[in-house]
């Protein structure tokens, strides 16, 4: 039961390991690869929200919830996404690159940066948006 | 009822429609469902005396009823609520009104309030009775005001719709019921692509349908053997016209730029009326 005191850290990923590549986008990833602050990989969930046309933010926001992330590492989050998120208390942080493992290293460094605000207004679909007449 | 559509929007869907409309020696009831963009009024000019607002129902969540247990937000397919250990968030302008959360909420803590969503605009220009619906910016659903618009359609009319661009749940909702489906197309890879996509559409609602194409010029052909392969008629080819095109971009239907073309229109809507009335096969 020591794991529950840990800090659980979900890194947006598009895949379900520590080597895996981080994806920039939060509500679109394919993977969140939990770990605590030594390093261990707790878990990998994958987003099934990913592909929902309208408010994915919100259902990977309440998948973290459901889960008891206490910190988000990600790219890119718009104003949907971040409401329950900070309502829940989970800390967000941006500025991810290269593998989980080194965008651990770079949030335990404080190279990160806490978001507080929205840096994505406007949330896509998953198909590029239809030319108008 | 016909509904105007296209795989894409800037194909002169809205053009052909109106044309059609004005070409009718009838009563029509025009419907613009484009409720995002609505802009066939800019060509059909009518004088809009009446303003009804549509609403839809949205989810009202009682805190003190509450258990947080969490399955409203499992069971919403359009995520609009997410529940915390305390807190249930609603997000409105996702809402579809399903009534999936109220209905199977266990604590009975949910209760429905009204939220406007947009505005059905009418009146009339000559022989059209014209409406169209307005969509509040910042709101994900169309469907609910595509409905309160056709709830309107009085029985027996010659009845012309608008139809969103795209192939979307609100193009879906707009060509629900339709007698049938003018898809207009332009004679390009990218326009054959979207008509493809189109008639996967029509095919599945049965809806009997035809083509024009626009801006056509002899030199892609793919379409009309497209068509011809899918046993899908051509009605009308509208050749690139530069008079059409200036008369368009000053907002002047090409009908009354060129006003031969009339007769063109209403041979297609003669055709349509044939099949219609089962006189004649169409793509089926
Ligand atoms: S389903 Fe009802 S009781 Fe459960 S979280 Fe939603 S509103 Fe609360
Ligand atoms: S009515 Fe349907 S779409 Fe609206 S919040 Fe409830 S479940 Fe979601």
């Amino acid at each position: 039961m020591e794991e529950v005191n840990k800090l659980q850290i979900a890194i947006c990923s598009n895949n379900h390991d520590l080597n895996s590549q981080v994806d920039e986008r939060f509500g679109r990833c394919a993977y969140f690869v939990v770990v605590d602050e030594t390093g261990n990989l707790v878990k990998a969930m994958s987003n099934s929200s990913l592909n929902s046309p309208q408010g994915a933010g919100i259902a990977a926001a309440q998948l973290l919830i459901n889960n008891q992330v206490d910190t988000v590492l990600t790219g890119r989050m718009g104003p949907k996404a971040m409401k329950p998120l900070q309502a829940a208390g989970i800390d967000i942080y941006t500025g991810i690159s290269g593998t989980v493992e080194q965008t651990l290293d770079l949030f335990l460094k404080g190279s990160l940066t806490q978001l507080e605000t929205a840096n994505s207004p406007k949330h896509g679909g998953p198909l590029p948006a239809e030319g108008r007449a | 009822m016909i509904t105007i559509a296209s795989g894409k929007g800037g194909t002169g869907k809205t053009t052909v429609a109106s044309c059609l409309a004005m070409s009718a020696r009838q009563t029509v009831q025009f419907l613009d469902c484009d409720v995002e963009e609505p802009n066939a009024h800019i060509f059909l000019k009518p004088r809009l005396t009446r303003e009804e607002a549509v609403s839809q129902d949205i989810p009202n969540v009682d805190r003190n009823k509450c258990s947080f247990c969490g399955q409203c937000a499992e069971i919403c397919m359009f995520n609009a609520l997410a529940v915390l250990a305390d807190e249930v968030l609603t997000f409105p302008e996702l809402c579809h009104s399903c009534g999936g959360c109220w209905t199977l909420c266990p604590e009975k803590a949910i209760t429905t309030t009204r939220r406007e969503i947009g505005l059905i605009k009418s009146g009339s220009a000559e022989n059209i009775h014209f409406t169209q619906g307005e969509l509040q910016v910042g709101t994900a659903t169309s469907p609910p005001i595509i409905k309160a618009m056709k709830e309107t359609i009085q029985k027996n009319s010659l009845v012309i719709i608008d139809a969103p661009p795209g192939t979307s749940c609100p193009v879906v909702e707009t060509m629900e019921g339709s007698d049938f489906v003018l898809l207009v197309t332009e004679p390009t890879a990218m326009g054959l692509n979207d008509l493809a996509i189109a008639l996967q559409v029509v095919r599945v609602l049965d809806i009997p349908c035809g083509v024009i194409i626009n801006r056509g010029t002899d030199v892609y052909s793919k379409v009309e053997t497209f068509c011809r392969e899918n046993n899908l008629p051509v009605l009308m080819k509208i050749a690139v016209d530069r008079a059409i095109a200036e008369a368009y971009a000053m907002g002047i239907p090409a009908v009354e730029a060129k006003p031969e073309l009339r007769e063109d229109f209403r041979k297609v809507l003669n055709h349509i009326k044939g099949v219609t009335a089962g006189e004649r096969t169409c793509c089926h």
